[in-house]
């Protein structure tokens, strides 16, 4: 893929612990200013992943890449400082307030001076929490310090694990909405696996599938898009005349069972109620529904995830 | 390494179980004063040695403080975000090691401060000349080092707060009993070396006792609690020397062994 730049690229990761092989050869390519999500089930290799990329952990074989530097290059530490991360859980101090644990993390980086922290925390709602103590915090405020202190030293990409695990509707909606302020106003490249896969739906510019610890398939939201195709679920009194009128209008579908069918295509009801009607078939339902990402997924992985 | 350094000091000062290490050794000197205070009569001199008091139970405090100060990187994640700014291993271990020490010497100061606030006072000037002291508070600082060491590696091995304490109490347990022993044994051969010479006749070791009496002898060397005893005592060490090479040479034995294992850790 000529001319596209990349943040973070992997190839042919391995990763073993004695004697389960958590990661087989995983290649992913994350271009710069998406937001790459990241999608498997829970096993299935996400976090180890992350870990080998944030330095946590080292690779078995395989390498990676973070803004052009190979993980094997004495210069990758500088690279790693372009990166922030939330891995699992935040990682934060919890007998600090929101501002001391963003205070120690610029001392971390040798950032002279507190002076981006008022933006910080009001760039991730935190303005407001004074002197409370991180260990009384909502899981969610948490995950956005967790979130703000991976943004300390302006990063250009964020990892996050599982972001929204355990949040309230609110909670998600918040860390919604950040992530999209991060990449739209701040330009960050941001990669989030996650396993609750209509939430992604809603953010990523990019997916990549993983199951295993290997790369199924990466494309971009259009190309999924494309693949997942809408529907509209029908149920009658008989899906034997359903089909026939359905084949004389030439319309898609497929029948599920002998009373309900998906229809792939955009359907005028009334006309398809006369004609059913015509052949003493009545129409019971009708809802238009997705073909999800989640039923895509299932498709890419062979039925049995999620 | 600096930037760590000052990080870990913010940290370790507002850390409770700094404050709490704090606290233990400036009380526990005075609350000697005072018991010496109140044995106190016409011939009591000086209260030599009190400044060093703390040292009995520093072994004990050491393994908690460590533990809890560090191992909170581990429990809380947040050692996650040292290796994601890029710090190297090394720098992360040595920079811990570095601010632990530093607390534990802290903390030796302040129970010689609060000890001599007291006993100065009340019982008069040391009559050990102040060289002798600072002499012997170096001896000090590489016992603590020792003890700073051990725990430090225990806390990284076991990567838990909660259980890298319970891991360094017991291991400081161990130590303080092995220590206390050999010196206790140590301590009664010279004696009974010392009541034999008196008599004009040659000590000798029993043969079937040579063997455990040369375990004691290195233990009485290395164990930094052995050492503490000896440093107790109101007399400069007549193994001055061999502590301080054992000293350095543990810590630094230590030392390596904590970095190959970080070095290599996986951090989950």
């Amino acid at each position: 893929m000529a001319g596209i730049e990349y943040s973070l690229r992997t190839k042919g990761l391995i990763k073993r612990y004695r004697n389960f092989t958590a990661l087989d050869g995983l290649t992913m390519n994350v271009p710069k200013g998406s937001i790459y999500g990241f999608v498997g089930r829970n096993g299935a290799g996400k976090t180890t992943l992350i870990r080998l990329i944030t330095g946590l952990q080292r690779p078995t074989e395989g390498e990676f890449e973070i803004y052009g530097i190979k993980n094997t290059d004495r210069e990758i530490s500088k690279s790693r400082r372009r990166m922030g991360a939330v891995v699992e859980t935040p990682a934060i101090y919890l007998e600090m307030t929101a501002r001391d644990n963003l205070k120690q993390q610029y001392r971390m980086l040798g950032i002279p001076d507190f002076n981006g922290i008022d933006e910080l925390l009001a760039l991730v709602g935190l303005s407001d929490t004074g002197k409370k103590k991180a260990k009384n915090f909502s899981l969610g405020m948490k995950q956005r310090l967790g979130i703000a202190v991976s943004l300390c030293g302006d990063p250009d990409l964020i990892v996050l694990d599982e972001p929204i695990n355990g949040l309230d509707p609110q909670g998600i909606i918040e860390i919604r909405e950040l992530i999209l302020k991060l990449n739209h106003e701040r330009n960050i490249t941001v990669v989030i696996s996650s396993h609750i896969l209509d939430e992604l739906s809603k953010l990523a510019t990019h997916y990549g599938f993983i199951d295993h610890g290997r790369m199924i398939r990466e494309m971009s939201a259009e190309e999924l898009d494309s693949a997942c195709r809408k529907c509209v679920r029908m149920s009658v009194t008989d899906t034997g005349v359903l089909s026939r009128v359905l084949d004389d209008m030439e319309i898609d579908y497929k029948i599920l069972d002998d009373k309900t069918a998906d229809v792939f295509a955009k359907i005028n009801f009334s006309q398809i109620a006369g004609k059913l009607s015509q052949q003493g078939c009545e129409v019971i339902s009708m809802n238009e529904k997705d073909e999800s990402l989640e039923s895509f997924y299932i498709s890419l992985v062979g039925g049995d995830g999620q | 390494m600096i930037n760590l350094i000052t990080m870990g000091y913010s940290k370790m000062v507002r850390s409770l179980a700094f404050k709490v290490g704090m606290t233990v050794m400036a009380i526990f000197p005075v609350f000697i004063v005072l018991v010496s205070l109140k044995n106190r009569n016409a011939e009591s001199g000086p209260l030599d040695g009190v400044y060093n008091s703390g040292l009995t139970m520093i072994g004990l405090l050491i393994g908690a403080f460590v533990s809890i100060l560090v191992g909170q990187d581990y429990t809380e994640k947040t050692i996650n975000n040292k290796i994601m700014a890029g710090h190297s291993r090394i720098t992360i271990y040595l920079a811990d090691f570095i601010v632990a020490f530093t607390g534990v010497a802290i903390m030796q100061v302040t129970s010689m401060l609060a000890a001599s606030v007291f006993a100065v006072p009340l019982f008069g000037m040391y009559t050990k000349p102040l060289g002798e002291i600072f002499r012997v508070e170096l001896i000090v600082l590489c016992v603590l080092a020792v003890y700073t060491a051990v725990s430090l590696l225990v806390t990284t091995i076991v990567n838990s707060k909660n259980y890298a304490v319970a891991a360094s109490m017991v291991l400081t347990i161990l130590i303080f009993f092995s220590g206390m022993m050999a010196y206790q044994v140590i301590t009664d051969e010279k004696a009974d070396k010392a009541l034999a010479a008196e008599k004009g006749e040659v000590y000798e070791v029993p043969e079937e006792d040579e063997n455990i009496m040369k375990v004691f002898r290195v233990i009485y060397d290395i164990d930094p609690q052995s050492q503490v005893c000896v440093i107790s005592e109101d007399n400069f060490p007549e193994n001055a020397a061999r502590i301080v090479i054992s000293d350095i040479a543990a810590v630094t034995l230590l030392t390596a062994a904590g970095l190959v294992n970080f070095c290599r850790k996986d951090i989950k």
